[in-house]
């Protein structure tokens, strides 16, 4: 029966070319498009607030006085502060940090790795002989939310070179594989029970995933990022977390990126 | 059919006395039987986890047969025991099956 | 202590100003503990008061249930441009913050 079985989903996967990540991507947003054809690409970008309007009108009333305001503030202060050598953020990144969230994750020859924006800050921190960051702490979010802010209005256009081509695939693996006890894959309720409901939420379309992070999530009282999402949404599903800017998240994270390309930055943003 | 009969009394004299083993000897098979389970699941379990499958169930089980075994319940120790063992390798059958089932989830 | 800003919006709509304000404050309520088992000390805000001219036009009595950074809005009944708007707090800790719009 199992060898059966076996042969069949070999068989089923014949059709299946080794797919370059561009043909991925405009598979992965005409699902959604079809999906929701009365949904602009763009609006994926607020997630579930995209797809029911009362959700909508009572989380537009909040984006008047958003509650990360606060971290943007702290944040802004943060970034502005110099290491102890004299050297800032600023020295780090390009265009002195502002403005440049939409380039991670990218991928480094270098280290043959995925570097997403958690992991640059704290590589900048390290090279000017300062601790790292907990990459679920306050400070890494606050940094962080006010870089995203200083990116809002701009677009993804990540690059994936051939040597990035396996941390794509296997970023893609993990958001298409089945995990934990419920046994559920990311495309299980993002993709194909998107806009459906999930006990009293409306699930979200993977399109506008990466767009608005880090999030402030009520459920959080605080703004944090996307890899506590992951661990979150990971331990929903009954499976163990893995480490925040582990291999396997970055990953998953440059995978997701590279199918939100074109899409518009609007972090930080609140979700509920 | 004498013969038989004879062989009969004699099985049954042997096996009665068989069942008369110590009671203690009793519980020590079973602790054995149930830390051996207990290894066996955190076995497989830290494979599930070198793998990047694991379950959090399969936790929570191991932690309620430690504590069910160090408290000398044996019985309580060896359900649960059974059940991280099942859960630590559903987990890991989940990962062989996912090794090629996520393919079939990909739009095209 | 470090400043603990009291942020705030007001628009004039038809004679009523509706006010937003977002203050920063950690609300504990005094039942949490922390990692080592200890409790975390109640830190809350006990009264608010809204000023419009300097006159009081409201005051709130708040307590453990308002959760950390606390939204809140208003509205203030003949208010045209140019009118000042004052929002204040004060905590279980004795500490206090306020804030201050113009409407436009």
């Amino acid at each position: 029966m199992k060898f059966l079985l076996g042969v069949l989903i070999t068989l089923g996967n014949l059709g299946y070319a080794y797919a370059d990540p561009e043909s991925d991507r405009e598979a992965f947003v005409k699902f959604y498009a079809e999906r929701f054809s009365n949904v602009d690409m763009q609006d994926h970008k607020d997630g579930a607030y995209a797809l029911d309007k009362a959700k909508r009108a009572q989380w537009l009333e909040m984006e008047e006085f958003p509650p990360y305001e606060l971290a943007v503030d702290e944040g802004r202060a943060l970034f502005a502060v110099p290491f102890s050598n004299g050297e800032s953020y600023a020295s780090c990144f390009d265009h002195q940090g502002i403005g440049v969230k939409q380039q991670f994750p990218k991928f480094d020859m270098a280290s043959n790795s995925v570097i997403t924006l958690e992991l640059a800050v704290n590589q900048c921190r390290e090279a000017n002989n300062e601790p790292a960051l907990d990459y679920l702490g306050d400070e890494m979010s606050f940094i962080t939310a006010y870089m995203a802010f200083t990116s809002r209005g701009e677009h993804f256009d990540i690059q994936i070179p051939d040597a990035g081509l396996a941390a794509y695939e296997q970023g893609k693996q993990f958001f298409y594989e089945r995990r934990g006890k419920l046994d559920f894959a990311c495309s299980s309720c993002h993709m194909t029970a998107a806009g459906n409901l999930l006990r009293a939420e409306v699930l979200s379309a993977s399109v506008g995933h990466a767009t608005h992070w880090p999030a402030y999530r009520f459920k959080w009282e605080q703004v944090g990022g996307l890899h506590k999402r992951f661990i979150e949404c990971n331990e929903q599903v009954g499976a163990v977390g893995l480490a925040p800017q582990s291999e396997a998240y970055r990953n998953l994270e440059y995978f997701l990126t590279y199918m939100n390309n074109g899409m518009e930055l609007n972090g930080p943003a609140s979700r509920k | 059919m004498n013969n038989l009969m004879i062989l009969l009394v004699l099985t049954s004299t042997f096996a009665i006395s068989g069942c008369s083993e110590s009671q203690e000897s009793d519980v020590a098979a079973q602790g054995n039987e149930v830390q051996s389970l207990i290894d066996q699941a955190i076995a497989a379990d830290q494979l599930a986890r070198q793998r990047q499958h694991a379950w959090i169930i399969t936790d929570e089980l191991l932690q309620d047969a430690i504590t069910a075994q160090a408290a000398n319940n044996e019985v309580a120790a060896k359900v649960a025991a059974e059940r991280a063992l099942f859960t630590a390798n559903a987990a890991l059958a989940q990962a062989d099956k996912e090794q090629l089932a996520w393919r079939a989830r990909v739009p095209r | 202590m470090e400043s603990r800003p009291v942020k705030m919006r007001g628009k004039v709509v038809d004679g009523v100003a509706e006010i937003k304000v977002l203050m920063k404050h950690p609300m504990e309520t005094g039942t949490r503990r922390d990692d080592a088992g200890a409790v975390i000390p109640a830190e809350f805000i006990e009264q608010v008061t809204c000023e419009h001219n300097g006159n009081v036009v409201l005051t709130a009595d708040w307590g453990t249930s308002v959760s950390k950074n606390p939204y809140f809005a208003f509205k203030v009944k003949s208010a045209k441009s140019g009118d000042t708007v004052k929002v204040g707090w004060t905590d279980n800790l004795g500490n206090a913050s306020k804030g201050e719009i113009v409407l436009k």
